[in-house]
């Protein structure tokens, strides 16, 4: 069966029916609900995918295909599943890992005949293709009305031909008229190539698809990759594609995705976008941003809207742990694990061999983008995932005046609202791996064997029963 | 400081945080009111709260390190 998002919705309902509530009331995107169904769970420290069956779109009327999906927050479990990991072994570090595996092996794309995707099962082009038949989205109080949608924006380049994928919030500007949020990138560079010529940027704005997609959608691989073929190494399979009816082969898109909006960048449009919950837990604030004119939609008859919620998400944060991941093992054999988080954090564990290495890790983590603000590096007996022993790393392996270093005058992202410059900051690096050049304080340890005959007799001196009794729970708290 | 000032819509009077690149850009750049999508010139703002307190970033044209607005507005 092809991986798509129905199949991995058949999976989870299947095989791992507790991650997944299905909401039959009609629900209306547009009036914030979603999110609040989404941070009602979390209060309730439930991180479900929500299947919402009965929507209504930006007009008011049911969505036809009367669900809208939210696949957020999303979790490491879940992204195990979906990377086909066996969820009673499998760690957050071994999900990086598999999807670090997956983006470094990328998979050529299958193209469809025209006519054969099922994300083309209806097409809508001229005045029948209407925004506002869309269940768009409003996240939080604040943000610009009327609605929003959050997809991955598929763009081939215009002078070298390979295609990209990234996250863009888009706010609806018209029937046929969007902005599109562009931060410096990929996608910047392919549109400045086409304003260089005058000419208008095809994209495809996608939404819904399996989550392996989203996730190597969210990383950034080096700019020789066609980012189709690195969805194709995260799937483990092509990715099947069809020309889009707007502009032919010259823009192929998402075979089986549930709905893309085929549009083209203006070269000479911009403005005003925003304020957008974002990452930050602030507002993005608004700016000017380039116009898109929408050409056609096309979409699965009882398409799922799939939204993500901007302000946070963990299958980004795991795009970025990966993306990290095969980057630095390009240059470091010796970097074992990485947890990129917040959009902001690296925490990355290492076999450090001598003074001076764990900086030119950082170095080149600081170089992966500007989601890298805090690059922490530890031995590879800490587990980057767990930041009680990060923590506790920082607390007793470094000097801070030794090995905290602050560097300045750096780029950052400019949603950063902590930035005091536009978009220049600073960036911290803290080594908190073991001296090599000196003797360091030699770790506890236990004699392994009383540790070994202890737990293979552990039974005969807390028996089961006695064991079920013993309060379970999280030391750190009440 | 963080890289925005902020906008009152003289039609509904929803404050709204704008990027600093748009006020530097200059007074007649336009702004869109995010709650009732009434466009206007950040210089004819109901209110602006000027991001500069220290002059640590230069103004556009004469606007200097001063708040400005249709009414006069302050810095908040």
């Amino acid at each position: 069966m092809t991986k798509d998002l129905r199949s991995f919705l058949a999976l989870l309902e299947q095989e791992h029916p507790g991650e997944l509530v299905c909401i039959e009331r009609e629900v209306h995107p547009d009036r914030y609900e979603l999110l609040a169904f989404v941070e009602t769970f979390e209060k309730m420290g439930r991180f479900p995918a929500i299947l919402f069956q009965h929507v209504t779109t930006l007009r008011g009327e049911r969505w036809p295909g009367g669900m809208v999906v939210s696949i957020d927050p999303g979790t490491y479990r879940r992204a195990a599943i979906a990377l086909g990991l066996d969820t009673h072994r499998a760690t957050a570090h071994d999900a990086v890992t598999a999807l670090a595996r997956g983006i470094q092996s990328p998979v050529k794309a299958e193209p469809l005949p025209a006519g054969q995707a099922p994300v083309q099962e209806v097409v809508l082009r001229g005045e029948e293709a209407d925004l506002a038949d869309l269940p768009l989205i409003m996240h939080y109080e604040h943000d610009m009305r009327p609605g929003w949608m959050t997809p991955v924006v598929a763009v081939r380049d215009p002078v070298e031909g390979r295609y990209n994928l990234s996250y863009h919030r888009i706010v609806y500007k018209g029937p046929r008229r969007v902005t599109v949020q562009i931060a410096p990138g990929h996608l910047q560079e392919s549109l400045s190539r086409a304003q260089a010529r005058g000419e208008p940027l095809p994209v495809a704005l996608v939404v819904g698809h399996h989550p392996a997609f989203y996730m190597a959608s969210g990383a950034r691989p080096s700019w020789t990759f066609d980012e189709y073929e690195v969805v194709g190494g995260a799937l483990g399979e092509p990715l099947r594609v069809v020309p889009s009816v707007s502009f032919g082969s010259d823009l192929m898109v998402p075979a089986d995705a549930e709905l893309v909006v085929e549009a083209r960048i203006l070269p000479d449009q911009v403005e005003p976008e925003g304020p957008f919950g974002e990452w930050t837990r602030y507002y993005g604030p608004q700016d000017i941003m380039p116009v898109a004119e929408v050409t056609a939609i096309t979409r699965r008859r009882d398409a799922l809207f799939q939204a993500i919620r901007a302000s946070y998400h963990i299958i980004e944060d795991m795009s970025h742990s990966a993306g990290l991941l095969a980057l630095l093992k390009t240059r470091f054999p010796s970097v074992r694990s990485v947890n990129a988080f917040f959009h902001t954090w690296a925490i990355i564990s290492m076999e450090k061999s001598q003074e001076g290495e764990p900086m030119r890790v950082a170095s080149m983590a600081l170089a992966y983008g500007r989601h890298v603000k805090h690059a922490v590096i530890v031995d590879a007996d800490v587990d980057p995932f767990n930041l009680q022993q990060v923590l506790w790393a920082i607390g007793v392996r470094l000097q801070p005046h030794e090995r905290v270093k602050i560097i300045d005058n750096i780029a950052l992202n400019t949603l950063d609202p902590s930035l005091t410059h536009p978009h220049l900051g600073s960036v911290m690096v803290i080594d908190a791996t073991e001296s090599v050049d000196r003797p360091f304080q030699q770790a506890i340890s236990m004699p392994r064997d009383v540790l070994e005959r202890i737990q293979a007799e552990f039974e005969s001196y807390v028996p089961r029963e006695k064991l079920a009794r013993v309060a379970y729970g999280d030391p750190w708290r009440v | 400081m963080a890289p925005i000032f902020f906008v009152t819509c003289g039609e509904c009077d929803t404050r709204f945080p704008v990027h600093l690149s748009v006020y530097e850009m200059g007074p007649d750049t336009g702004v869109i009111c995010p709650r009732c999508l009434t466009g206007f010139p950040w210089g004819k703002a109901k209110q602006v709260s000027t991001p500069f307190s220290s002059g640590a970033a230069s103004a556009p044209g004469s606007m200097g390190g001063h708040s400005h607005g249709a009414t006069g507005g302050h810095a908040h």
